[in-house]
Order: C-alpha cells, then sequence, then structure tokens
C-alpha cells in the first residue's frame, strides 16, 4: 500500500472540506426553514388573538347597549309609575283609570326586570343605571383571563424567529465562501495555497461557531 | 495480435498550448461556479428575507383587517348607544315641557306642585341622560334647542378611524405584493442561476469547441440573473406615514361631509367649508408623499366637489379650475392603477361638466363595464351626457334601460340617487334657460338647454314615483284631469269657517298652512294620488324635495271634484310653520305628472 503524495492528501482533504461545508449549509438551512415554520404558527396566534379581540368588543358592546337601554327605560317607566301613583293618591279627583296607567307603568317597569344587569346597576340621585365603564372593564378582564386578547407578544415573536431564520440563512454566504476559497486550494494555480485553504477553514469555522450557538441556545422552532 | 506482443500504446502529447489553456479554462470556470455558489447564497439570503417580510405583511393585514371589523362593530354599537340615549333625552324633554304645560294650566295650588315636581324631576333625568353621553356634549350638541349633529359624531368616532384602519390595511396589502414580487423575482433568478451552474459544469466535462459556447451561454444567464437581482434588490419599500394616514382620513371624512351636504340642501357655500378643510389635510399629505394613489383619489373627489357646487351655483368659471384639477388627479390615478369604477364615473362625470363630451362618454362606457350594478345611477348620467352631445335618440333609450334596471335591482331604485339625479339635472335645466337670456349667470356652464333634457325630467319624476309607489317602470294610461293648483289665502270668520278664498300672491312669515284648490275629472276609485312638495330658500341652489310635506294616498271621491287642500307644516298644531321659500306642489295620478303650480312664503 503506497502513501499518496503530499499534494493528493491536500486535494482529499480539501474535497472533504468542500462536502463538510455543504453539508453543514443544508443542515443550517434545514433549521432555519423550521425556524420560519414556527414564525408561522406564531402570525397565527397573533392572528387569532386579534379575531378574540375583536369578538370581545363587539359583544361587550352588544352587551352594554342591552343593559343600558334596558336599565334606562326600567328607570323612565319607574318614574311615570311613581308620578301618577303620588297623583292617583294625593287627588281624589283623578279618574279611575289613572291606577290602570299606575299599575301598567309599573307592570313595564317590572318587565325590564329580567334585562337588567343588577350586578352592573349604580344609583345616582335617587335613580338607577348601568354602569357601563366597570362592565366592559371586567367582561375584558374575563376574556383576558380566558384567552389573549393581544396580538403583539406572538408579532414580537413571530418577529425574532424570521431575524434569526434570517440570519441562519445569511450563514451560507460563510459556508460558500468557504467552499469558493477551499475550491482555489484545489483547483488553481495560485500561490499561497495554505493561506486560501486557512482561510477557508477559518469562514467554515466562523460560520459553523455562530450556527451552533445561535441554534443551541438562542430561538428554537 | 497478442497482448503481449502488441506495443504500449504511446500517448500523443497535446500541443503546450493547448494543455495548458485547457487546464485555464478548467481552473477558471470551477472557480466561477464556486464563487457562483457563494453569489447564490446571497440570492437565497435576500429572497428568504423579501418572503418573511411579505409574510408578516400578510399578517398585519389580517390583523388590520381583524381590528377594522371589530372597531366597526364595538363603534356602531357605541353610535346605536349614543343615539338611543339621545332619543331617551329628546323624549324625556317632551315629557317635561308636558308637565310644565300642564303646572301653568292647573287650576289649583296642588295640581300646580305636583306638575312641578313632575317637571324638576324629568330636568334631573335630563341632565343625567346629558352627563353620560358623548354625543350630548360639544362639538356635536346645540344645548339651546336639544339638537345635536349625528353625523359629525358618526364621521369622528366610526367613519374617520374606520377608514383609517382601512387604509392601514391597503398598505399592508400593497407591502405583501411588493415583498412578494420581489420574491418572485429573486426565485426566478435562483432557478435561471441553477441552469446556468449546469451549463457551466457541463462545460467542464466535455472537450469539443461547443464547450465554450456552453459556457458562454451559462455565463450571459449568470450575467441576467444578476442584472435582475440587482435591479429587484435596488427598489425598496416605502409606506404610508401614519400621520399621512391619519390626515387622508380625516379629509375624507370632510370630504364626505362636504358631498352630503350639497346632496341634502344644496348649501354649496357650507360645503365649501367642508371641502376647504379636506383639501388642506391632503395638501399636507400630497407635500410629503406626491406619488400617493389614495391622496391623489381623495384630491379629486375634493375638487371635484367644489368645482361641481360652483357649477350648480352659476358660477361655472370659478369651478373650471377645481374640475380642471379633478380631471387631472383623476387621469393620474388611473395611470397609478387606482382603476375602479367608481374613478371612471368620476372622470366621466367631471369630463361632462367641462363639456368634454368624448371623454365622458368613453369614461362613463368603462364605469358602467366596471359597475354594472350601477347601471341606473351612471346609465343616467350618461344619459345627461347623451343629451348634450346631441343623441336624443339614444339617451332616450338608455333612460328607459336605466329606469327599467331599477325596477328590477334594488340599489337601482335608491330614493336617495334619484332625488340626487332629478335635482341636479333640474338644475342643469335651470343654468341653461338662464344662458339663452340676458339673465346668464356666468360664462362657463352650459349653453342653453339640449333637446330633451326637459323632457326626461318629467320622466325621471314619474319613473320616481312608479318605482316608489306603483312597483312600476312607467304610468299607465291615465285619463285624469287635473287643473293646476290655485293657491288661496282664506279669510275665516270667528267661528273658523272660511268665508271667502282670495287668491295668494305670496304666503306671509309664519304661514303653518298653504291652501291651494284643484278641479278633477275622469277620476277613479282607488287611483294612486301622489303630491310632491319642493322648496328652494332663497340663495339656495336646488329645489329641495320636502319629503315631510309630501302624500301618497288613493282617491276614494267621485269621478270630478273640486276640492280644496293645504300643503302644512309638519306639526301645525305645535306653532310649526313652513320655512320661508319658493315652493313647487306636483300631483301625480297613477304616477303620472298630471299638474303643478308653485306659491311662496315670505
Amino acid at each position: 500500500m503506497s502513501t499518496p503524495e503530499p499534494k493528493e492528501t491536500l486535494k482529499t482533504v480539501l474535497s472533504i472540506l468542500i462536502a463538510l461545508a455543504a453539508t453543514t449549509g443544508a443542515l443550517v438551512s434545514w433549521y432555519a426553514s423550521r425556524i420560519n415554520g414556527g414564525a408561522g404558527g406564531a402570525d397565527g396566534k397573533a392572528i387569532a388573538a386579534a379575531m378574540d379581540d375583536a369578538q370581545t368588543e363587539i359583544s361587550a358592546g352588544s352587551d352594554i347597549f342591552a343593559f343600558q337601554t334596558a336599565a334606562r327605560q326600567f328607570q323612565l317607566h319607574r318614574d311615570n309609575a311613581k308620578a301618577v301613583r303620588d297623583e292617583a293618591f294625593r287627588n281624589p279627583a283623578v279618574p279611575d283609570r289613572w291606577l290602570d296607567e299606575w299599575q301598567g307603568e309599573s307592570m313595564r317597569a317590572k318587565a325590564r326586570g329580567p334585562l337588567l344587569n343588577l350586578d352592573f346597576m349604580k344609583t345616582e340621585d335617587g335613580r338607577v343605571s348601568f354602569d357601563r365603564d366597570r362592565y366592559y372593564a371586567q367582561f375584558r378582564a374575563q376574556a383576558e383571563s380566558e384567552k389573549a386578547l393581544d396580538p403583539a407578544p406572538f408579532i414580537a415573536q413571530s418577529e425574532a424567529k424570521r431575524k434569526e431564520a434570517g440570519l441562519l440563512i445569511s450563514l451560507n454566504a460563510l459556508f460558500t465562501a468557504a467552499i469558493f476559497f477551499f475550491t482555489i486550494g484545489l483547483k488553481t494555480d495560485l500561490r499561497f495555497k495554505g493561506l486560501w485553504t486557512a482561510a477557508g477553514i477559518l469562514f467554515y469555522l466562523g460560520g459553523a461557531g455562530v450556527a451552533s450557538w445561535r441554534i443551541l441556545f438562542m430561538v428554537q422552532p | 495480435m497478442s497482448a503481449a506482443s502488441a506495443p504500449a500504446p504511446v500517448p500523443i502529447p497535446l500541443p503546450h498550448h493547448e494543455g495548458s489553456s485547457e487546464r485555464r479554462f478548467k481552473n477558471r470556470l470551477t472557480l466561477l461556479i464556486a464563487g457562483l455558489t457563494f453569489i447564490t447564497s446571497l440570492i437565497v439570503f435576500i429572497n428568504v428575507r423579501a418572503s418573511s417580510r411579505s409574510a408578516a405583511a400578510v399578517r398585519d393585514g389580517r390583523i388590520v383587517a381583524i381590528r377594522y371589523l371589530g372597531f366597526l362593530g364595538r363603534s356602531l354599537w357605541s353610535a346605536a348607544e349614543e343615539k338611543d340615549l339621545m332619543n331617551t333625552y329628546q323624549e324625556t324633554t317632551g315629557l317635561m315641557l308636558q308637565a310644565q304645560v300642564y303646572e301653568r294650566m292647573a287650576k289649583n295650588g296642588g295640581d300646580a306642585a305636583f306638575f312641578k315636581m313632575v317637571s324638576s324631576s324629568l330636568d334631573k333625568s335630563r341632565a343625567l341622560l346629558l352627563a353620560r353621553g358623548e354625543l350630548a356634549k360639544p362639538p356635536y350638541f346645540n344645548a339651546p334647542y336639544g339638537a345635536f349633529d349625528y353625523f359629525q359624531y358618526f364621521l369622528d368616532r366610526v367613519y374617520i378611524p374606520t377608514t383609517a384602519l382601512k387604509e392601514r390595511e391597503e398598505q399592508k396589502w400593497t407591502e405583501s405584493s411588493f415583498w412578494s414580487a420581489k420574491s418572485d423575482s429573486y426565485t426566478a433568478g435562483l432557478a435561471v442561476m441553477a441552469v446556468a451552474l449546469f451549463l457551466l459544469t457541463l462545460s467542464l466535462v466535455i472537450h469539443a469547441h461547443i464547450r465554450v459556447i456552453i459556457a458562454c451561454v451559462g455565463g450571459a444567464m449568470v450575467a441576467a440573473v444578476l442584472a435582475l437581482t440587482g435591479f429587484t434588490a435596488l427598489s425598496q419599500w416605502r409606506g404610508r406615514t401614519e400621520d399621512s394616514i391619519r390626515l387622508l382620513a380625516q379629509a375624507s371624512g370632510n370630504a364626505l361631509y362636504a358631498q352630503m351636504i350639497v346632496n341634502y340642501n344644496g348649501d354649496t357655500d357650507a360645503a365649501a367649508v367642508f371641502a376647504g378643510r379636506a383639501k388642506s389635510d391632503v395638501n399636507k399629505v400630497m407635500r410629503e408623499e406626491g406619488d400617493y394613489p389614495a391622496a391623489v383619489l381623495l384630491r379629486a373627489r375634493i375638487h371635484s366637489v367644489l368645482g361641481e357646487a360652483r357649477y350648480l351655483a352659476g358660477k361655472a368659471d370659478n369651478g373650471r379650475a377645481e374640475l380642471e384639477q379633478a380631471a387631472a388627479d383623476l387621469d393620474r390615478a388611473i395611470r397609478a392603477g387606482k382603476t375602479e369604477g367608481f374613478t371612471y364615473w368620476s372622470k366621466g362625470y367631471v369630463n361632462f361638466l367641462l363639456g368634454r363630451r368624448a371623454e365622458s362618454l368613453a369614461a362613463l362606457d368603462k364605469a358602467l363595464a366596471l359597475l354594472p350594478k350601477e347601471k341606473f345611477t351612471i346609465g343616467l348620467v350618461k344619459a345627461v351626457a347623451l343629451l348634450y352631445a346631441g343623441k336624443v335618440k339614444e339617451a332616450r333609450a338608455l333612460t328607459e334601460e336605466a329606469v327599467e334596471f331599477a325596477l328590477k335591482t334594488p340599489l337601482g331604485g335608491d330614493a336617495m340617487n334619484v332625488r340626487t339625479i332629478i335635482k341636479n339635472i333640474e338644475r342643469f335645466n335651470e343654468l341653461g334657460a338662464l344662458a339663452e337670456t340676458a339673465a346668464r349667470p356666468g360664462p362657463g356652464g352650459p349653453a342653453g338647454v339640449p333637446a330633451g333634457l326637459p323632457e326626461m325630467i318629467a320622466r325621471l319624476k314619474e319613473a320616481a314615483v312608479c318605482l316608489a309607489v306603483l312597483n312600476k317602470a312607467r304610468p299607465g294610461e291615465v285619463k285624469a284631469e287635473i287643473t293646476p293648483p290655485h293657491f288661496v289665502d282664506p279669510v275665516f270668520d270667528a267661528q273658523g269657517t272660511i268665508v271667502e278664498t282670495p287668491a295668494a300672491a305670496a304666503y306671509k312669515n309664519g304661514t303653518a298652512r298653504a291652501y291651494f284648490q284643484i278641479e278633477l275629472k275622469g277620476m277613479e276609485k282607488g287611483q294612486s294620488l301622489v303630491r310632491k312638495i319642493y322648496r328652494r330658500a332663497p340663495g339656495q341652489v336646488f329645489w329641495m324635495e320636502q319629503l315631510w310635506l309630501g302624500r301618497a294616498e288613493h282617491w276614494d271621491g267621485p269621478a270630478e271634484a273640486r276640492i280644496q287642500a293645504t300643503v302644512e307644516s309638519r306639526i301645525p298644531e305645535a306653532g310649526e310653520t313652513l320655512t320661508s321659500g319658493d315652493y313647487r306642489l306636483e300631483i301625480f295620478v297613477e304616477g303620472k305628472l298630471v299638474a303643478a303650480g308653485n306659491f311662496k312664503v315670505l
């Protein structure tokens, strides 16, 4: 068995280095594409949060409208009932039908009862009203406790992942530069072959080092 | 011949220069391929970046679209809540006023005290309602009259914010398309680069002279990819600033207000105030971002409203510069890709007002093709343009087509559209008639009344009644005859009985009812009888239809009759009077305009 000539050994080493750089580049690209997939997932979560937010706002709006209207009409009928009753009992000259009116207004006020949200009623100057600000704050807090309503954190996540994927993809430039330098060492008559090769190794190690650091310690897919 | 005896093959040496040239060629090619791998990795990197930005813009666009829907839903509920609150306020005010009247009418102190207590309680309720509502505060509320400006509230709280959100969404879609186009361009470059690399590698392994040709083709492809990539990479995304979007949305709200004023009451001066505000905002945007197509389109709309308002006010020369600017902006917007049907519709109308018939008709044709559901309105605008171009027969045919279309399409018969078209062409007719007399309002407007215009106005008025009341396109055969209304100012005796009916030249200020007499012949029971009242305030441009004063009923009298009727204010019992101005009464039987007359309230 004969030992290859030193020149042939260098060629073999360089060929192996070229294959290694190409494979590392491919692996890093594959990992970057996984991170990009994760960014897409975060985008989806951001969109879902925006939809939940919109749904919460519209539901709160319709609830507030219904409760507030009921409270206002309740108060109106109660006022009317009170006025009619006061006059009917105070003044014997008022016709009998006033009592019917009083009862009618009382019934109308009572009918509003089921629509009133008593947990959020407040009294101002003897009149009841619906506390819309407190209702809204609590409605929103309740929704927030069950689901995410703010897309911003997901957008930030997605942006970070995309940035990371971009960085990893950009490392391919270092790997291909290394391949370029190895090719100079392999296929040209240029002088300083050792230097070209060393530069290639430096680029390769730089790329591989940064890729390992980001993959192991920074953003996960 | 055996192998052992065969002479060893003697390699034929290539001439020295051929061998070194081959080696050099292969070395250089190998280096080129290695270098291209590096460049390819750079293209992949920028491609991934562009594609990521496109995906992020799509995500943001979707989020803004959802926010738009959420905001719209929430703000509409809030607006409904505000309206409800104001309705209650007005009802409570009515009850309070009633209680105050009863208090004054009370015959004993006890009743007076009771009604005073009721009135004071209702007043407190009103105060609470006012404290709660946003619509109940300045600048939307006019306390002395209890009136609120719901339209301005709607613009500020619903229309302008949602327009801004819609514009942001539009921006995101445009950004996404931009990055996506870039990414597509890089991907195409990468595909070509792969073929080029294959050709270059192929030229490494073949020895024929064709390898040079193959290498050259590969090289040319590489050059093309580099040029395409460089060109693509140089174009940069420039989104619109938040300030521009905010100002644009605000300007859009004011432009809408100006347009509504022109359409609702024809007060061109008031419209000019809002259009002026809109113009100032949009000009600020244009100073910063002159290439903003939405701003160009909005500016066209503002100029168009101002130009139209001045044209209709009989100051066509003052409006011409506005209309020219509108036409220029519309062309610019179309060149920038704003090729929606509404842009061509505006272009058609603006060119019509400028007297450019051919351009107007061409643009309206495009608008009709792009907006087939707007055939009624655009069709009628085109019919008017055809009349002014002297094509009376075509105009009549198109008018009939448009009315038939309106019968089948709910959108076509939109009552406000019909009223707007009628009042505008009535004004064209009036301006044309003035131009033919010494009282010509100013140059630049129509030179005269084109043949067929008065007939078209009458036809459209009949169509409006037929569509709204009879659900038909045209009136049927009508034998009824009605004399023109004779306006009278009755004299009453002490019992309130009319004793004399002298003719009324004009009714005095503060009149609640205008009396008129008509004679009817050939009437049939159950026939539809519609009265429409139009009013023109002093200095007002249009005859505006007064919906409150109109009537639609069925005849229930004899075939021949002489009747006295009134045009009365909405609530004469509450002392409401007819406002000053010129009035016109039109009477339709089965949709046919059979009588008309004018009166005046000083």
